[in-house]
């Protein structure tokens, strides 16, 4: 069995400390605290809490944070990261997947464009959007509007939130698999700087079709793999129930990522989510996103170049040529 | 004293002109944008605008009928040579002047707005002018399809205008087309398919076949939203569907976005 904290209980137990602490402020403003140190020993406690926990933390749960119910959308992003946001729809051809929204926005009066996986948050809308799960237009809308990107020479922002490419007949039969390889391939072809960010879900091709970028950022509790916890645990396993053991096996944290050297940096979270200030999650995305922005558009002399090599690169194996090299000499 | 009203034609309401005229010719009740000729468009979205290859006129060259009686009529009705007016402006909201683009805006008004050869000439000439000075390109779209008094010529025009936009495309240069009521045949089916970015008013016929036609063919009635603005957006065809007032600031903010960054992001090889 994995040991598997209970993020709903840290939770109750977080919101619990917090609201005592806040009260204690509270009463400190008032003058009406008497003993101060009450509040630093709380403070301080909390914190060893949150410490210990950290450590403890299993890869399954930051799946469960990344799809907690109240973790930010990308709809959110657009309201609280970007600006001016206008939207772009349709693959001018099948149809408009709302399962993936683009569009012009701004960044701190950066113009650029935006694509993402937008899962929806009430659930009317989750139906809409088919949970984040696009189907073959929404891949040919995406390529679409980064041939536009590209068109209007404006940077690129992606948004990866998908718990993969929806698996459905009618998806097949309108060839899912080529959309997916379509999206890939465009994406190579770009001459404008793109940045990634795997905001929470980034279920395997449905995913990457969004994901090549000269920069990957992810966020800390977002997982990134080639399938499912729950795929794999029943593939390889023959239960589903075993997506835990899963998730360890298949190196699926931004931890992991940034050593494998998948992604370029983690945007850090507050403990158990960025949903639980959201405030300071939205700054953080913005900042880190601007900071790519710049730096993409300012050293990269050739973005598609710069593209290609950073995939070109991916890979770990062993090569006998070496070998056979010294054994020859 | 009556002609001080218009009854609106969708919603019946009775709109004074003033008031109309006011709100940029949309109805105040239904929101249906009336038909705005020409010079009034370029006037409503640009602040400044001249105009080029004028000297380019119509020729009766298959003697079709009364053709050239009709181009006579259309042309001293409207005080143009054809339906479109092509040139180089900057739009309402660039104040300073300083996103030069290139323009197209067709008139429904002259032959139905229909592309014959020499609409198919000033869009490929205002086309190239972009790709020139690397300017992005809008066009105003609204036509009935190809014009049948030009015959096959007309036909060839769509691909004309076609190949003329994909030089942009291959050379990033944006394409941005408003499709106004209506847009329909030969010219939805040529330049404004390929567009990089399709805005729609509200309302907004756009599609190939005509609708009569298509009821004769398939011995169905259509829905009454058929061929709108909205009925393209839901079908994945057309970008956006934006009221009149808020285009002008919109097709800005995409300009502004290509000049931002133009001489910022270059590729070296
Ligand atoms: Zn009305």
């Amino acid at each position: 069995m994995e040991d598997l904290l209970n993020i709903f209980e840290i939770e109750k137990l977080l919101d619990k400390l917090e609201e005592k602490i806040n009260f204690l402020k509270n009463l400190k403003d008032q003058g009406k605290l008497s003993n101060p140190q009450e509040l630093d020993i709380l403070e301080y406690k909390t914190n060893q809490i949150i410490q210990e926990l950290k450590a403890k933390i299993h890869p399954f749960n930051r799946v469960q944070i990344a799809r907690h119910p109240k973790r930010p959308v990308f709809q959110d992003l657009i309201e609280n990261v970007f600006s001016d946001f206008v939207e772009l729809k349709g693959d001018r051809y099948l149809g408009d997947d709302l399962a993936i929204t683009g569009g012009v926005a701004k960044i701190e009066g950066y113009p650029v464009f935006v694509i993402g996986h937008n899962k929806g948050k009430t659930t009317n809308e989750k139906i809409k959007r088919n949970y984040g799960m696009p189907n073959p237009e929404g891949f040919y809308k995406a390529i679409r509007l980064m041939d536009v990107a590209n068109n209007f020479r404006t940077p690129l922002i992606t948004v990866v939130d998908t718990p993969g490419a929806y698996p459905g007949d009618t998806a097949e039969q309108r060839g899912q698999y080529i959309a997916i390889a379509k999206s890939i391939h465009k994406m190579f072809e770009l001459d404008i700087p793109v940045i990634c960010l795997i905001l929470s879900e980034g279920g395997s091709g449905g995913a990457l079709a969004l994901a090549v970028a000269n920069y990957v950022l992810m966020m800390e509790n977002a997982y990134y793999s080639v399938i499912s916890p729950e795929g794999a645990a029943s593939i390889l396993y023959r239960d589903s129930s075993k997506a835990a053991l899963a998730s360890r096996n298949l190196k699926l944290t931004s931890y992991d990522l940034l050593k494998m050297g998948v992604i370029d940096e983690i945007i850090f979270e507050p403990f158990m989510g960025m949903h639980r200030n959201l405030r300071q999650s939205y700054q953080d995305i913005k900042n880190k996103i601007i900071e790519y922005l710049i730096r993409g558009v300012e050293e990269l002399k050739n973005p598609k170049k710069h593209r290609f090599e950073r995939f070109r690169k991916m890979g770990i194996f062993k090569s006998l040529d070496s070998v056979m090299k010294n054994l020859v000499s | 004293m009556f002609d001080q009203w218009v009854k609106c034609e969708k919603c019946g309401s009775i709109v004074n002109k003033i008031d109309l005229e006011e709100n940029l010719f949309v109805c105040p009740k239904c929101n249906h944008h009336f038909y705005i000729n020409s010079k009034k468009r370029i006037e409503l979205t640009f602040c400044s605008f001249q105009e080029k290859f004028n000297s380019i006129k119509p020729v009766d060259f298959l003697n079709f009928d009364d053709y050239s009686e009709k181009l006579l009529k259309d042309s001293q009705k409207l005080g143009i040579d054809d339906a479109v007016i092509v040139g180089l402006g900057y739009l309402l909201d660039d104040v300073e002047k300083k996103y030069l683009v290139g323009v197209g805006v067709m008139e429904f008004g002259f032959r139905g707005g229909s592309m014959g050869s020499v609409v198919g000439e000033k869009i490929s000439l205002i086309a190239e002018e972009c790709y020139n000075q690397e300017l992005p390109l809008i066009l105003f779209s609204s036509s009935g399809g190809a014009r049948m008094q030009e015959g096959i010529i007309s036909l060839m025009q769509m691909a004309k205008t076609v190949g003329s936009i994909d030089k942009l495309k291959k050379n990033r240069i944006p394409f941005i087309n408003v499709v106004v009521n209506p847009t329909t045949g030969g010219v939805a089916a040529s330049f404004v398919g390929i567009a990089d970015i399709i805005i729609a008013e509200p309302g907004a016929i756009i599609g190939f076949a005509g609708q009569r036609v298509i009821e004769q063919t398939i011995k169905k009635k259509l829905p009454p939203n058929f061929q709108t603005s909205e009925f393209n957006l839901n079908n994945g065809l057309i970008d956006c569907v934006i009221e009149r007032k808020r285009i002008p600031s919109f097709l800005y903010q995409l300009v502004s976005s290509f000049y931002y960054w133009k001489n910022k992001i270059t590729v070296v090889n």
